[in-house]
């Protein structure tokens, strides 16, 4: 059965559906049983990606292939231990203060941010509540882990929840999450991973109160063996003197193709490259020799753009870079009202159309953004690390300006 | 919290829908009873203004994983209509 209304909340990278470890609740207070297979569940309409999954895993899988969306562990994975009443969060924990403290009775909020600093507490209750039989219930933080997961064969960019409230699932993923982002130098995002269950002997609480030891069937991320294989080589390879070029035994056309999607060369075919070879441009305010802080404000990236028109003016213009830029903001915007917003931020009403934009200020922006094609992205992409980020705020705070302040993206 | 500062405060957990009010409860006022939870608005509009970043960092980390492929420069700008 799929999930209604999940896709509804607009967004450019949405959750199409969740992957869960345990069976559907029949017990409202109890969880749903253990299954030794993933339950995946799809949002209702996302009947194509549905159909792709059972195609490739069927209905009962035990191993799915992922792929994390970003490099940052905590962007993620979520780990922490909360509480819930009456469908919404009380508590949030970090297993040493609270983030978050809701009081129950009143609903004001009594922990926001970490502030002020509390304490994890010990037994883990965080407030009480009346049971159906007017009986008072404690209201008790558990671990909760969530993975937001790529799957490469939906061929889609969108993302399924994983699941967890297993102590011993969130210290295994965090710690082989941590695993292939230290043997990655930092980068997890695209390494190719195979979800799977896999049984372990835990000790957990007996009706008694004693410890017994059951068989759980727990998470794991493992890196593809053809990705691991690579990774070795590679490190083999940096480990030999001069690189070892010629002493490698292994032959390098052996490694799978796709794994140059992971490499950071970023090499493009030449006619399809277009790199701005200047060096960046130091923003810095009139009168001040000071490099200002990126990312920029909008003030100040407005004053950054027309300062560097007026400095180096249109040398190296042609039409072509104007293209280039606009592409680059539509890569930005994913919409070209957006872009139009922007520019007529830009140039303050007077145009929407980067077409009438001065051409000192076309390279400014050129300068700013440092647009290069990515045939296998199909965009041209700002190379800047702030750019799409100062962008985004320009954009913003016009439309604030324009009143339309709680406007999302 | 009564519920009305709840039905202020909190949207659907799954939809992000707004809230309703029936029988001393609160549902999601579009899909009712078949969806269970609450987020903090404050909480969905996070969300809201960070997708449009999330979609660009997952389109740079996994596009040349999930779609491959060799159209030109040229033809990507004349698809743009330029």
């Amino acid at each position: 059965m799929g999930i209604k209304g999940l896709t509804d909340r607009g967004l450019a990278f949405p959750e199409i559906g969740s992957i869960r470890k345990g069976a559907k609740k029949s017990d409202e207070r109890k969880p749903g049983a253990d299954l030794k297979y993933f339950r995946v569940e799809f949002d209702e309409r996302e009947v194509e990606s549905a159909e792709i999954f059972r195609r490739v895993y069927g209905n009962q899988p035990t191993e799915i292939n992922i792929l994390l969306p970003f490099n940052e562990i905590d962007k993620v994975w979520d780990a922490w231990h909360e509480a819930y009443t009456a469908g919404r969060m009380v508590a949030r924990s970090d297993g040493e203060f609270l983030t978050y403290l809701l009081d129950v009775e009143t609903g004001e909020v009594r922990v926001l941010g970490g502030h002020p600093k509390t304490p994890h507490p010990a037994d883990g209750i965080v407030g009480f509540y009346k049971d159906s039989k007017g009986s008072k219930q404690p209201i008790k933080l558990r671990p909760v882990g969530r993975m937001k997961v790529v799957i490469p064969e939906l061929k889609r960019l969108a993302y399924l929840t994983l699941h967890t409230t297993s102590i011993h699932d969130i210290m295994n993923l965090s710690s082989q999450m941590e695993a292939i982002r230290v043997m990655n130098s930092g980068r997890i995002a695209g390494v190719p991973l195979i979800l799977r269950r896999r049984p372990k002997m835990i000790s957990t609480p007996g009706p008694d109160g004693q410890r017994v030891r059951r068989e759980k069937w727990l998470l794991s991320i493992e890196a593809d063996p053809q990705w691991v294989k690579a990774k070795l080589l590679e490190i083999k390879h940096l480990s030999l003197p001069g690189n070892g070029l010629n002493l490698l035994p292994e032959k390098v056309e052996d490694l799978p193709v796709e794994m140059d999607a992971d490499d950071d060369d970023e090499e493009y075919d030449d006619g399809e490259t277009y790199i701005v070879d200047e060096p960046p441009e130091e923003y810095a305010p009139a009168n001040q020799n000071k490099k200002m802080e990126r990312p920029l404000t909008p003030d100040a990236l407005k004053e950054a753009l027309y300062k560097s028109a007026t400095n180096k003016g249109p040398a190296g213009f042609d039409e072509k870079k104007r293209q280039e830029v606009a592409a680059a903001l539509e890569y930005v915007f994913l919409s070209k009202d957006k872009r139009h917003d922007f520019i007529r931020w830009l140039t303050e009403g007077k145009t929407e159309s980067i077409k009438e934009v001065d051409e000192s200020l076309v390279m400014a922006m050129m300068r700013w953004l440092r647009p290069v094609y990515s045939p296998e992205q199909v965009a041209f992409i700002p190379t800047d690390p702030h750019a799409a980020q100062e962008a985004s705020a320009a954009w913003s705070n016009f439309m604030r300006e324009n009143g339309q302040l709680e406007m999302p993206f | 919290m009564n519920l009305l500062q709840i039905q202020r405060n909190y949207v659907c957990a799954v939809c992000w829908s707004e809230l309703m009010i029936q029988n001393d409860g609160l549902i999601c006022s579009k899909y009712g009873d078949e969806h269970y939870g609450y987020v903090s608005r404050a909480y969905m509009e996070r969300r809201r203004k960070e997708d449009h970043l999330d979609y660009l960092n997952a389109h740079w980390n996994l596009n040349p994983v999930l779609n491959p492929n060799t159209k030109s420069a040229d033809e990507l700008l004349k698809e743009l209509g330029f």
